[in-house]
């Protein structure tokens, strides 16, 4: 079964950060499709969260299309069966990790990096689609 | 589950000779929420619980639970210090839980003690604090109710002890349709759990809501001190040449250039609430 | 509730029985030793006889010095009441608020009244049938001797059956209106033990005589009979002197005649032969009031209905107390 964790210092809503624990664990291979996801109450009573935190987390991954629940039996995960490699993930994250360096050096704070990110992905989709 | 409010007090207010303890509380507390009432040591959090639970009656003003007056028999309550019987066994404190309540789940409470290695036979005195709290709240829990009060319930125990109580807490409420009121002058330990919050200080409700949308609703503004402020300041730290306000705002109203703005904890919200004169 | 007023309280319960048999062994050893022997040398017969109960006093007397230690030990019997109200009545309440359990007793199904009012019924009634017990057995123990001296002295009076279980009623409800006013164990404890006495004692003194109003005898002074202390069943609450035209002397008149009488003496009785020769020559007669021992159920029931309306009335203060809270 799958297991989530807290940090309550990072000042990220916790039900956002189950949900991502759950992308990642898509992406790394940690979570396949057809897992079954802990039950709200296995989940609240191990990370010791308010239960509606947990029932939020997981609507909104229905709502993303990366679980769906199935009458009396509970959530399942619906995976994306491309997932990245666990070493590729290393080397591009420590690569990124590099570049972030750099940016951070050059004066650019977290939301100014996050707006050429999206900025450079929307360029590299829009060019990927005219092609 | 009807639309009810778990909670709702109106005017209400408690006087203890000349002082009141309590006064103009008005409050609606909504179903089915773990809602953390935080203060600081004197401000009416066990007067307010008190006066829930009818374990105190008030001086001016109503409180209805689920829509009827406040009644021991429909809530759980743990006090503060989680009192036993300091002489009876865990047994004994089961049958007095199983002698003063009609529906008592006998069963589900020794399984829940059984579960958390507490044995029956000895002494409640003998328990240590966590124990103690552990047997007060599966008493309380035992007696089926549809809202539960605790007073500090952590308050006086160590670290796992902490986390165990509030574990068995979360499971409680996500087994049944629990509603749950409990005080703290810990945020800390309140924001893990709670989604509701309630705001007392010198007697009187300052700040009551969801816990996401207060958030939602305050920033903190960092910018060069000027002699201007924001609108809807709630606290303000001043340097020589930099301020920072916390301010409540809503969250699409976009902040002045000027200033930076970060999110706001629990932590720094309450304490800027009970700083204010 | 039953379950859990034994369970909080079985205690004082086992204490109270254990006393019970404590006390009951050497009584009914010793009682009925003084009950056979009371019969078989003929002292039953003698007091039974009013005219031949004259030459009844030496025998009388030295049965009565013989069983004296035991009757005096029982007169700590009487104390049995202030028990109830300390030891029972007050921690009642008291610990709970004391302790704080009162914020778990009291948040659970059973309305708090509920609560106090069935302990109080089972307890209340416990301590009414361990008073009636005691008293029981004391008044048995106690046969011979009433039927010698009768039964109003406080001696016997104090420790017969309805007297002593209104008594322990009247205790502990003092010692539960003490916990619901003060909150605090010992300090119940100590102002229910007070209480206790500051009505007990001046009723001693004070009220008890004036139940019923008081018969009235006026004797001739007899200088022959030495000491005329003849076994008697009445109970004297006033003995003075009074003149031939009717009027009583006053205290301080009786002591200058006895001071005149023993040439500046004081005298602790005033019956003796010399006295009663003075009286003799100046007219003057003995006047006694008192109660006959045929009175002592009504004042029984007289002390052990004010006793038990009193407990009433403090058993109510203090439901009242812990429900307006």
């Amino acid at each position: 079964m799958f297991a989530f964790r807290l940090d309550a210092r990072s000042g990220v809503p916790t039900y956002l950060q189950l949900v991502d624990q759950v992308r990642r664990g898509l992406l790394l291979g940690y979570l396949v499709d057809g897992d079954r996801l802990p039950t709200v109450r296995e989940v609240a009573a191990a990370l010791v969260i308010n239960p509606n935190t947990v029932a939020k987390a997981y609507r909104d991954l229905e709502r993303a299309g990366l679980a769906a629940p199935r009458a009396g039996q509970g959530t399942f995960v619906v995976g994306s069966v491309d997932q990245v490699p666990a070493a590729t993930y290393v080397k591009l994250s420590h690569g990124l990790r590099g570049w972030l360096r750099t940016a951070h050096d050059a004066g650019l704070d977290h939301d100014q990096i996050r707006a050429l990110v999206t900025a450079t992905l929307d360029d590299d989709q829009a060019q990927a689609g005219a092609a | 589950m009807t639309g009810e409010p778990a909670l709702r007090a109106t005017g209400l207010g408690r006087r203890y000779r000349r002082n009141w303890a309590l006064r103009d509380c008005t409050l609606e507390l909504p179903q089915g929420r773990i809602i953390g009432l935080v203060g600081a040591n004197g401000a009416g959090k066990t007067t307010l619980l008190h006066l829930t639970i009818g374990l105190l009656k008030p001086t001016e003003g109503t409180v209805t639970v689920f829509g009827r007056p406040a009644s021991v028999a429909q809530v759980g309550f743990v006090a503060q210090d989680h009192p036993l019987y300091s002489g009876f066994t865990v047994a004994d404190m089961i049958r007095f839980g199983r002698s003063l309540n009609p529906r008592f789940d006998q069963a589900g409470a020794e399984r829940r003690l059984s579960e958390l290695d507490i044995p029956l036979s000895r002494k409640a005195g003998a328990l240590s604090g966590g124990q103690q709290a552990q047997v007060a709240l599966t008493l309380a829990l035992a007696k089926q109710p549809r809202l539960l009060v605790l007073d500090e319930p952590v308050a006086s125990l160590d670290p796992l002890a902490r986390r165990e109580v509030m574990r068995t807490l979360v499971d409680a409420v996500a087994e049944s349709d629990l509603t749950v009121l409990l005080s703290s002058h810990v945020v800390a330990e309140l924001e893990r759990v709670c989604d509701h919050l309630v705001l007392l200080h010198q007697g009187r409700v300052r700040l009551t809501g969801d816990i996401d949308d207060l958030l939602a609703g305050h920033r903190l503004l960092t910018g060069p001190r000027t002699g201007e402020t924001a609108p809807g300041v709630i606290a303000a730290t001043h340097g020589e040449r930099n301020s920072n306000l916390l301010v409540r705002q809503p969250p699409d109203v976009p902040a002045h250039p000027r200033w930076e703005s970060h999110p706001v904890s629990l932590e720094d919200l309450v304490l800027a609430y009970l700083d204010e004169r | 509730m039953y379950w859990l007023t034994w369970r909080q309280h079985r205690m004082e319960l086992l204490v109270a029985a254990g006393l019970l048999l404590l006390t009951a062994v050497p009584l009914i050893i010793t009682g009925l030793t003084m009950h056979e022997q009371y019969r078989a040398d003929g002292i039953a017969a003698c007091v039974a006889d009013p005219a031949g109960r004259g030459g009844c006093g030496p025998i009388i007397d030295q049965f009565v010095q013989r069983y004296d230690q035991w009757a005096a030990r029982l007169m700590w019997g009487a104390f049995l009441p202030a028990l109830a109200g300390t030891f029972v009545g007050a921690p009642l309440l008291a610990r709970e608020y004391e302790q704080g359990t009162w914020r778990l007793a009291f948040a659970q199904s059973v309305s708090r009244t509920r609560w106090l009012l069935t302990k109080l019924a089972l307890i209340g009634t416990a301590v009414a049938v361990v008073g009636v017990t005691f008293g029981a057995l004391f008044s048995w123990w106690r046969g011979p001797l009433d039927e010698i001296g009768g039964r109003l002295g406080a001696t016997s009076f104090l420790i017969a059956a309805p007297v002593l279980a209104a008594a322990g009623l009247f205790a502990f409800a003092t010692g539960v209106l003490a916990g619901a006013v003060l909150r605090r164990t010992i300090v119940a404890m100590a102002a229910a033990l007070g209480a206790f006495l500051a009505v007990r004692l001046p009723l001693e003194e004070y009220v008890r005589p004036y139940y019923q109003t008081p018969l009235v005898r006026i004797t001739d002074p007899q200088p022959g009979v030495a000491a005329a202390r003849l076994p008697d069943t009445d109970w004297v609450v006033q003995n003075s002197w009074v003149d031939q035209a009717g009027h009583r002397l006053t205290d301080g008149e009786e002591a200058a005649i006895i001071r005149q009488v023993y040439g500046g003496a004081d005298a602790l009785y005033s019956s003796d032969a010399r006295v009663e020769s003075f009286m003799i020559d100046h007219g003057l007669r003995h006047y006694t009031e008192y109660h006959p021992d045929s009175s002592f159920w009504t004042f029984q029931a007289i002390e052990a209905g004010g006793f038990l309306a009193l407990a009433v009335v403090f058993l109510a203060a203090a439901v009242w107390l812990v429900r307006r809270s």
